[in-house]
């Protein structure tokens, strides 16, 4: 049908267009360098390079049965480890496969099709694994370069600049009606279960071993955003619960398995139990990066009943921590009230207890026998915690977060010879010694403080800011946190841990990050702009949800009704067309003002100044004359200039005499502006 | 080709055509210029924008289900982008003045185009030009002002024919949409009989009896045979000497003296008899090559005649003659 069947060689698109292409095929497929598998990776490598060669030696088009033969052997190689990458990992191989492989095969318009549109789904893809501000407007970005690629194959310039802003005003014409669909538009549940994405998790780990490194320690991948709504608690008071971890084998610490989940109806059920909640209330929200684990955070003591979870369903369970039913795989957010003030004293039952004061019998032979001994000096609980606090601050303990590798009995030789370690050294040593000498303890692993934002008033949580810390049960008080490494590093929990790692060098996980950079005072103000940039993201838009969505409606426009939502929508349909309406009117009835009239007009005004006005209703040459007459240097330039303008101005003229003329008008140009100048320094030198 | 049509399924299309037809009749009537706007100008969305579409409900789904809100601040980006599209493509046409002249003429068996003048006051992208199942033309350049372009149309035989309506249509911007018109001009074309030169070869007029009667039809003493040259390409074939031809002396060409203001006939009965379609197609060709050469010459279709002369007028009105034969005028 087109003329571009007729001339059978052409290809559907300018070379420039292709480039373009190619670049956005790479920076996509970039972004999901972490999702991706190296051999398909590595395919996709090749698919682009080929591509390249194509470009530069155009015979070097793959033939179709090498085409089908790489796309049958990618297929299987996708089915076979499918297994172990899951189901959505296993689509989005295919998916970027396809998108690699497709820019080899683009012989027609369905082609171009086709990739646009598998490019735009890549960039959604992208969007299931982040969707930090950052990210967002990079896909923005690379949106508005495929659609822009899409308009230049209706658009008559081979560059690509030009489409560019063509499609840019277009998206931010339609901006507004998106904003008000994303405001409006119902928002529903999930219509079945999708695959949730497998990724690495990451943060805290479900176990601890003291003879680990610590690698959490060095990342300053954000954990978490707190916003307190009414007075947030001191800097050292900052302890985020997350795991609570009492089965102790010897080496490692973990969570039991038999541990009963009580979700908000059970806690109903079981409130004769829950100590009341005493002291001020402090209410917040936090909002979770995605972990791919359970865990939530949380200060002690949780109001089980009032949890507001966004988008996640949250149980709060009987050791004073909160979870979330499904893996955090995306920015999620919830509201939570703490009484930090109220003790940690549900009912310790005996086989709680029994749990608590479990250690291997052989195990740390040495620490089990200063237990015993330092039970015979401190019968009371309280007193012989302090007196390990004692031990560890005066003896020559040095925090470090690059310990030594430890084997064999790890806390005898962390205590006796080490004596180098991190919090999770010294919150093991300190429960196992309580535990050792009969008070039941465990180890708690959360996060502890956080980087408070002024500029939105939120606080960051890092994964740097990673600690941990041991509870003792103390008759009469429940649950007594006891933090071991303030007893070593008091500025570890007054101030964080961030500078600690600074001097020591340890963000060593990623050279862009601007955490590396903090000393230089620009770069931090500029980072925590930035950071308040993505919290006001993550509140607004990641975090809106039909109830926020509920919420607004009948604030703004009074009870719920569907027709006001179908009201809303459709006027700011209209609104937009009409809109739009007006801008083609406008751009309809803009005269297309001529260069030359510009130009034109700047001499007019130079000769006003010297006092030569042109009267509006005077034609062009009968001023010209006027002008020889007062200024006879001018005759011959200003001759010819007016000459050119009218030629301009009034002849139909095909393009390149129009090109012709405005070259030559814009030569006079110049050459009268001179002149002109002239006349005013000789009539400033002659009196 | 498909031999076999449904024959109902032929004629529910025939109808719904002549339905349409006579329903844009009244919609856009003919005219010499048309102002595209909202009243004549269709808007549907392509393949492209259905399946635009489609993705889009595709996106909608995957935001819900992971329950993410910067893919579904995407889907509405492009759902939004779609409408804003629509308008843009209409805009693209809307506000174009086209203006055509209503007569058109040409041969049979080649390309004729039909001028088409286009005024844009702003710039206009991606227009495409055609008649019914035609040639396209599309416009590689942007329009701004004025500017004519030539879509062609193409008959086997001669006759005077309505091209019908002309359908412009363009894509632009993201081809999501088709924006289309199709305008009335009243085109009338009037094709002449494809021009065949009449064969140099002496087999064509053996069969005839009146062989040479073409030369003997010029009316008596105006002029006389001067002198044989050779035959140079291009010269009518009437006037080749066909009987020095015959006895192997080459191509000669008869000269006559007075030649200039000689008077010729042009008869159809004095074509070669190839049936009646062929004769008049060596017409056209005489008709042509006289005019050319300056002849004066009158053509005799045995039922009227047009007396003889030279003139641009005379050569359209022959060439009219012989497109619209047996009628004698439009």
């Amino acid at each position: 049908m087109t003329i571009g069947n007729a001339i059978p060689k052409k290809p559907v698109i300018s070379i420039q267009s292709a480039w373009a292409l190619l670049l956005c095929q790479m920076l996509s497929l970039l972004l999901l360098i972490n999702e991706l598998s190296g051999w398909m990776l590595a395919i996709i490598a090749l698919c682009l390079c080929w591509r390249i060669l194509v470009f530069v030696k155009p015979t070097q088009k793959p033939h179709r049965i090498i085409l089908l033969l790489i796309a049958c052997s990618g297929c299987i190689a996708i089915a076979i480890t499918g297994k172990e990458l899951g189901v959505l990992l296993s689509m989005l191989h295919l998916l970027c496969f396809a998108y690699a492989l497709k820019s080899l095969e683009m012989d027609s318009r369905k082609d171009f099709y086709q990739i646009i549109l598998l490019g735009i789904f890549i960039l959604a893809s992208v969007l299931i694994f982040s969707q930090s501000l950052l990210i967002s407007l990079f896909i923005f970005c690379l949106l508005l370069l495929n659609l822009s690629i899409l308009l230049a194959y209706f658009f008559p310039t081979k560059n690509v600049k030009q489409p560019l802003t063509q499609t840019t005003k277009a998206v931010l014409q339609s901006i507004p009606l998106a904003i008000v669909l994303f405001i409006f538009f119902p928002r529903l549940a999930p219509f079945w279960q999708v695959p949730s994405s497998k990724s690495a998790q990451t943060g805290l780990s479900e176990s601890v071993t003291p003879g680990g490194i610590a690698k959490l320690a060095r990342s300053s991948a954000l954990a978490f955003r707190v916003k307190f709504f009414t007075e947030q608690p001191q800097y050292n008071q900052l302890y985020w619960r997350a795991l609570v971890m009492d089965d102790f084998d010897g080496r490692t610490w973990k969570q039991s398995k038999t541990m009963p989940l009580i979700s908000k109806e059970t806690t109903h059920n079981i409130i004769g139990d829950v100590p009341p909640l005493i002291g001020t209330k402090t209410h917040y929200q936090v909002i979770v990066e995605p972990s791919y684990q359970h865990w939530l955070y949380s200060l002690a003591v949780v109001d089980a009943i009032n949890i507001v979870g966004n988008q996640i369903s949250i149980l709060s369970l009987p050791n004073y921590t909160v979870r979330s039913s499904k893996p955090i795989s995306q920015t999620s957010s919830y509201k939570i009230n703490s009484y930090t003030d109220s003790l940690l004293n549900a009912s310790l039952s005996n086989n709680e207890r029994l749990k608590n004061l479990h250690i291997p019998k052989d195990s740390n032979p040495r620490l089990q026998a200063k237990a015993l001994k330092m039970k015979e000096l401190y019968p009371d609980e309280t007193q012989r915690a302090q007196a390990i606090l004692d031990t560890i601050r005066e003896q020559s303990f040095y925090y470090t977060l690059t310990p030594p590798l430890l084997s064999g009995d790890e806390l005898d030789q962390f205590f006796y010879q080490s004596r180098k370690g991190f919090c999770v050294h010294y919150a093991s040593v300190f429960t196992f010694l309580m535990r050792a000498s009969g008070t039941p303890a465990r180890l708690v692993t959360g996060y502890l403080g956080g980087e408070y934002n002024k500029q939105s008033g939120h606080l960051s949580i890092y994964q740097y800011d990673a600690h941990a810390w041991a509870e003792v049960w103390v008759d009469g008080k429940g649950w007594v946190r006891v933090d071991p490494t303030a007893a070593v590093n008091p500025e570890r929990v007054e101030k964080g841990l961030s500078h600690t790692i600074q001097q020591e060098g340890l963000f060593n996980n990623d050279l862009l990050s601007l955490h590396r950079y903090k000393h230089f005072a620009w770069i931090n103000s500029l980072r925590l702009q930035l950071d308040a940039l993505d919290y006001q993201w993550a509140r607004l838009v990641l975090g809106y949800s039909s109830k926020k969505q509920y919420d607004l409606i009948t604030q703004w426009f009074g009870h719920f009704r569907p027709w006001k939502v179908g009201g809303i929508i459709g006027g700011s349909l209209i609104l937009m067309m009409m809109t739009l309406w007006l801008i083609n009117i406008r751009k309809y009835n803009k005269k297309p003002i001529g260069k030359w009239l510009i130009q034109y007009q700047q001499i007019l005004g130079i000769l006003k100044t010297k006092g030569l006005a042109k009267p509006l209703t005077m034609p062009a040459n009968q001023f010209s004359t006027l002008v020889i007459h007062t200024f006879p240097f001018l005759t011959f330039s200003f001759l010819a200039y007016t000459k050119c303008f009218e030629a301009l101005m009034y002849q139909p003229l095909s393009v390149i005499e129009k090109e012709q003329r405005l070259a030559e008008m814009a030569q006079y140009h110049r050459q009268l502006k001179k002149q002109l100048k002239r006349v005013e320094r000789k009539s400033a030198q002659t009196p | 080709m498909k031999s076999t049509v449904n024959p109902l399924k032929f004629f529910i299309k025939h109808l719904i055509k002549r339905r349409l037809n006579r329903w844009l009749k009244r919609r856009i009537p003919a005219a010499s210029q048309h102002k595209l706007s909202n009243r004549n100008i269709f808007i549907m969305p392509t393949r492209f924008g259905y399946l635009y579409l489609f993705f889009v409900v595709l996106l909608f789904l995957l935001a819900t289900n992971y329950q993410n809100n910067v893919i579904m601040l995407l889907s509405y980006l492009m759902a939004s982008l779609f409408i804003t599209t629509m308008m843009h493509s209409f805009y693209n046409l809307s506000g174009i003045v086209l203006s055509s002249d209503k007569k058109i003429k040409g041969y049979a068996k080649q390309n004729i185009s039909f001028p088409i003048k286009i005024s844009a006051r702003n710039k206009r992208v991606d227009l495409n030009f055609c008649f019914d199942d035609q040639q396209v033309t599309h416009l590689s350049k942007s329009v701004t002002g004025e500017q004519t372009i030539y879509v062609s149309d193409f008959y086997d035989n001669r006759g005077v024919y309505h091209p019908g309506r002309l359908k412009v249509w363009s894509e632009y911007s993201l081809g999501l949409f088709i924006t289309w018109t199709r305008i009335d001009f009243d085109h009338e074309c009037t094709v002449y009989p494809e021009a065949i030169r009449l064969n140099n070869s002496l087999n064509s007029f053996t069969g005839s009896s009146k062989a040479s009667s073409l030369l003997q039809n010029s009316k008596p003493g105006t002029d006389d045979f001067f002198e044989l040259k050779t035959h140079i390409l291009g010269e009518p074939s009437s006037r080749i000497a066909w009987k020095q031809f015959a006895r192997g002396q080459g191509l000669l060409t008869k000269h006559y003296q007075k030649e200039e203001g000689s008077i010729r006939w042009l008869k159809l009965t004095d074509m070669p008899n190839h049936g009646v379609e062929k004769q008049l197609q060596y017409l056209c060709f005489m008709v042509n090559e006289y005019n050319y050469a300056g002849q004066i010459f009158g053509l005799d279709l045995g039922h009227g005649e047009i007396s003889p002369a030279q003139s641009e007028h005379h050569f359209k009105q022959c060439l009219m003659a012989l497109a619209i034969y047996p009628r004698l005028s439009a």
